[in-house]
């Protein structure tokens, strides 16, 4: 065929299809990345061990583990337990610490194309602030903060779960860099939008949700709770909903962008998140059991686009809003809003 | 099926560069032949699903590439996801020891016998059957023969349960480049020794024990592992097992003073390094190793195992409840 006399139509015809690739672009604030399609801060470590088969430079954004001034080692104990459709864990924010991050991983990261949003971790708001002001554009593209891990008390729920700190912590962050600024929220609170109004208060550009849910799981052989600090965050398939629903009432509720993680596995999954406002998605635990889960998220978003001769991946973001505000202003649309705002109100 | 094995392999994984010094202990290991594979994520069938003896199942699948870069040590994480119509659930893969491998013909085998979650699933499995299979991943044992261990000398390996499978492999390797190879397995009954009637193999002296005298003498393999220790004592030691009987053989080893290499079994999430979830601590320095990534081949002395004492204080951030 290529060697046939209507190879130049057949060029022609490429190009054509070439112009309808889809953009998969998107703008997160100051952040402009390759796709929507991110890795979740630690459930990817470095990357290190995985780019031999998941080319970092394809991805929208690499989110590291979670980093801290100095080295943590972590929780001691069972940390992992797998549970109908998930996961638990108790990691304990194990991670060498930012001096290593800027001589080892950060330039390591570079050099393998990423975009890269360091996660922060910290056991006070002066801690979080030393480790952003390490963080120069060389080494890192935006900055995500960490103040929803269940499973470290410092550092922790103990900002992630109080308006004020998390208000006071984001703002001091937030003058200590230049950086795009996101903050991950954790879903064990009883209205996240008002976190998420705090975190645009006090200036972030972007925000996350969710970190894990807090649970446990019994080993009844041995009579005794599984993980090594009794509790631990669960997540994957089975906690899918549950983000959805908060990535929906936050995306309604503030006008910085929202990026959404929780159980996404599939495109399907993805474009849900996408379609109740989200700018980008975060794949997490499933990494554990498909390394190329990202890839397969990415190439299903791009085929959904083409199938719909959908020029720009953008136009999917809030999508599945626009139903049901149409039948709100109709005056149709109680049914739609159960408890109102966040289900609690 | 025939373990072969195989040359150095090139690099997989970019590898960690630690804060203390992880680089250059990956130069350390290389050397000793503790190596790691180039690892990949594939799309395999299963070959055969034979009953064994005690409820046990050989699972031999078709994966070249694990065929091909194997080494004693290493494991498989094996998932019926995406091409078995199970939803979420299990989700995460399950780990196994490489059992016996044979290049030419693609297929690897391992052993399990149904009882969590996870494997009450790999019962629907059968002759044709689609799995994804991650591997080989891991650190192995050591080349049997190097530096300070020459051809003829004497190897001890010491299993119990499904940790004898990981031996099996071990055991012809290292018959095969010449060392002398016993084999001790066992047990607290005839039943929990994996693979029991695929242990014997020619060049390796095998000796079966179990606490109950069901297979074998009457007995425990930590206290065989004292008594030979005791006598004309062996090279060196590889173990798998349990980790009380972990914990008695690297003492019995320390009190010896003879090298032992132990495979040390953790929860994992992945198994290649990225979840931290498999953690070993350390025996000095900071932290935790990874028993996916730095072992679970360890040289007993690099770890605390569960039931030993720790050492004092380790870097006291971080901790949770």
């Amino acid at each position: 065929m290529a060697n046939h006399p209507g190879a130049p139509a057949a060029g022609v015809a490429a190009a054509a299809e070439a112009a309808r690739e889809p953009d998969l672009t998107v703008s997160l604030g100051p952040l402009t990345v390759r796709n929507p399609v991110w890795v979740a801060a630690g459930c990817f470590h470095y990357g290190r061990e995985v780019a031999h088969v998941l080319p970092l430079d394809r991805l929208g954004a690499v989110c590291t583990k979670g980093t801290a001034p100095e080295p943590w080692p972590g929780n001691p104990g069972v940390r992992v337990a797998e549970t109908a459709c998930g996961m638990l864990n108790t990691i304990g924010l194990e991670n060498p610490g930012v001096e290593h991050y800027l001589r080892e991983e950060g330039p390591w990261l570079r050099s393998q194309g990423a975009t890269i949003v360091v996660n922060v971790v910290g056991r006070s708001v002066e801690e979080y602030v030393r480790v952003v002001e390490r963080l120069t554009p060389e080494v890192a593209d935006a900055v995500e903060l960490n103040i929803s891990c269940p499973n470290v008390k410092e550092g922790g729920l103990a900002f992630g779960t109080s308006v004020e700190q998390t208000f006071r912590l984001t703002r001091a962050v937030r003058r200590a860099t230049a950086l795009p600024l996101f903050v991950k929220l954790s879903p064990n609170v009883t209205r996240v939008v008002d976190f998420a109004r705090a975190v645009e208060d006090a200036g972030a550009d972007g925000v996350t949700l969710i970190n894990a849910l807090l649970g446990m799981a019994i080993d009844v052989r041995r009579c005794r709770p599984v993980l090594g600090t009794v509790f631990g965050g669960l997540s994957g398939p089975a906690i899918k909903p549950v983000a959805l629903r908060m990535v929906w009432e936050v995306a309604g509720a503030v006008r910085i962008p929202v990026v959404g993680i929780g159980g996404i596995a599939t495109a399907e999954d993805a474009l849900e998140f996408l379609m109740a406002g989200a700018s980008a998605v975060q794949i997490g635990s499933a990494l554990f059991s498909n390394p190329l889960a990202p890839l397969e998220v990415l190439e299903g978003i791009r085929a959904y686009l083409k199938e719909r001769r959908m020029a720009r991946v953008t136009e999917l973001v809030g999508a599945a809003r626009s139903a049901v505000d149409a039948e709100l202003q109709a005056g149709g649309g109680a049914r739609l809003r159960p408890g109102g705002e966040a289900g609690q109100g | 099926m025939q373990s072969q094995h195989t040359s150095p392999q090139q690099a997989g994984p970019a590898g960690p560069a630690g804060p203390d010094g992880k680089g250059r202990r990956e130069a350390e290991l290389e050397a000793e032949g503790r190596r790691r594979a180039p690892w990949k994520p594939l799309q395999a069938r299963v070959a055969a699903c034979r009953p064994l003896e005690g409820g046990w199942v050989e699972l031999v699948l078709h994966a070249p590439h694990v065929a091909q870069h194997a080494r004693p040590g290493q494991f498989v994480a094996i998932g019926l996801r995406p091409s078995w119509p199970v939803g979420w659930d299990p989700f995460l893969r399950r780990p196994f020891s490489l059992f016996d491998w044979d290049p030419a013909a693609g297929q690897v085998a391992v052993v399990y016998r149904p009882g969590g979650r996870g494997t009450a699933a790999f019962q629907l499995l059968s002759e044709g059957s689609p799995v994804e299979v991650l591997g080989p991943l891991g650190r192995s044992f050591p080349e049997p023969v190097r530096p300070g261990f020459a051809a003829g000398s004497r190897l001890l390996l010491a299993g119990e349960g499904h940790g004898v499978l990981v031996l099996a492999a071990a055991a012809r390797w290292a018959s095969r480049a010449g060392r002398r190879v016993r084999l001790l397995a066992g047990g607290p009954t005839r039943s929990a020794v994996a693979a029991l009637e695929r242990l014997a193999q020619p060049g390796v002296e095998l000796e079966l024990l179990t606490a109950d005298g069901s297979a074998g003498r009457p007995g425990q393999v930590a206290r065989a592992v004292e008594e030979a220790l005791s006598g004309d004592a062996p090279a060196e030691v590889w173990a798998s097992g349990p980790e009380p009987m972990l914990v008695a053989v690297k003492e019995a080893c320390r009190r010896a003073g003879v090298v032992a290499y132990l495979n040390v079994e953790r929860p994992m999430a992945c198994g290649f390094g990225l979840c931290m979830g498999c953690s070993v601590p350390r025996a000095s320095g900071f932290g935790y190793w990874h028993a996916c990534v730095d072992g679970p081949v360890f040289r007993a002395e690099e770890v605390v195992l569960d039931g030993e004492p720790s050492r004092g204080s380790r870097g006291g951030c971080g901790g949770g409840r």
